[in-house]
């Protein structure tokens, strides 16, 4: 009859202990290295005094700590082909004074991100992270008839 | 849960230990009789002989098979079908357990060297339903194992208290042989001998 009692225990031992817990889910570290620039808005679009049209943007940051720069990006007539218009932008209101030739109207899309430094987890290195974008804002342009 | 386990098993054991000092067990002869102890009613445990050792291995590593030899067929299917249903939910449930840890290593990989927020977020995403994946096959596991062992246990408490030999209808082909013809030493030949 001991045959049957290390049996039963290898099953119960084996249900219990026998095999590995999941481990417990890791704590995100993304959502604390750079905050999501808040109140991103054209503010104007007008003209030089050559004659060049000008958009006018601005937008601000809560927490500026691991924050190295901008990168602001523009999309012409349609809001998922952007490219980057200006990187390396530490102030927090940009002027878009190269826009491409049109003829009677244009819609621009525009977005910015926050680069930063994150410290690599495994490695204790500093190294460069992308932060999230702030909401993209749209203007269309008119020439004046 | 621990708790419970503890307890099963200590049921279980007092159950079969209090069997054992109530009959004697087997000796040398390959029909033994049953010296009741007591004069309790129930349970009555059956008549050991050659037939029910044999059939008491083939249960203890293929529930119901036991029963099935000594000719509970329907009864023994259905603990065997029950059994290996479990056992086979718990071992792919473990399985997809060891490939969600697998995928969350890979995942925590990318998602630490991840140089973007919208990268670091979609992988995030991926990481939280890998590992509620995870919890709910582990679950599946626990639950399949616990299964597993309770059919297995009801099987050995069926086998010692509540399963009788019908005779000689066996696995093997005895069955369209003259019953004159099945001599001892030809049961003995189609049986198996387990020193317990």
């Amino acid at each position: 009859m001991n045959i049957f009692f290390a049996i039963s225990l290898v099953f119960f031992l084996f249900c219990s202990n026998g095999c590995e817990k999941s481990e417990e889910l890791i704590s995100p570290y993304h959502y604390s290295i750079l905050p999501k620039p808040s109140g991103f808005k054209i503010i104007k679009a007008d003209t030089t005094t050559t004659g060049k049209w000008r958009v006018t943007m601005s937008w601000t940051i809560s927490d500026t700590s691991n924050l190295k720069h901008f990168e602001v990006f523009r999309s012409i007539k349609y809001s998922d082909i952007f490219k980057i218009i200006q990187s390396n932008y530490t102030s927090y209101t940009f002027i878009d004074s190269s826009l491409p030739s049109f003829t009677d109207s244009v819609k621009l899309f525009y977005k910015v991100f926050p680069i930063g430094q994150k410290t690599d987890i495994r490695t204790g290195a500093k190294v460069t992270f992308t932060g999230p974008e702030a909401d993209i804002d749209s203007i269309t342009i008119k020439k004046p008839k | 849960m621990k708790i419970v386990q503890l307890v099963f098993i200590l049921l279980l054991m007092a159950q079969i230990g209090a069997s054992q000092t109530r009959y004697t067990s087997l000796e040398n002869s390959p029909t033994l009789t049953i010296k009741e102890m007591s004069s309790d009613p129930v349970p009555i445990m059956p008549e050991w002989n050659v037939r029910k050792i044999t059939g008491l291995a083939y249960s203890t590593f293929v529930p119901g098979s036991g029963q099935f030899y000594l000719g509970h067929k329907l009864k023994g299917s259905l603990i065997t079908v029950g059994f290996l249903a479990s056992f086979v939910t718990a071992i792919v449930s473990h399985n997809n357990f060891i490939s969600n840890r697998e995928r969350l290593d890979n995942l925590k990989y990318e998602y630490y060297s991840a140089d973007r927020y919208a990268l670091a977020e979609e992988l995030w995403k991926q990481i939280k339903e890998v590992h509620d994946e995870q919890k709910v096959n582990e679950r599946k596991r626990t639950i399949s194992s616990f299964i597993s062992a309770g059919i297995w246990a009801l099987n050995i408490i069926d086998y010692l208290f509540f399963t009788d030999d019908l005779g000689v209808a066996d696995f093997s082909n005895t069955l369209k042989i003259n019953d004159n013809l099945i001599s001892t030493d030809l049961q003995t030949i189609f049986s198996i001998r387990v020193p317990l």
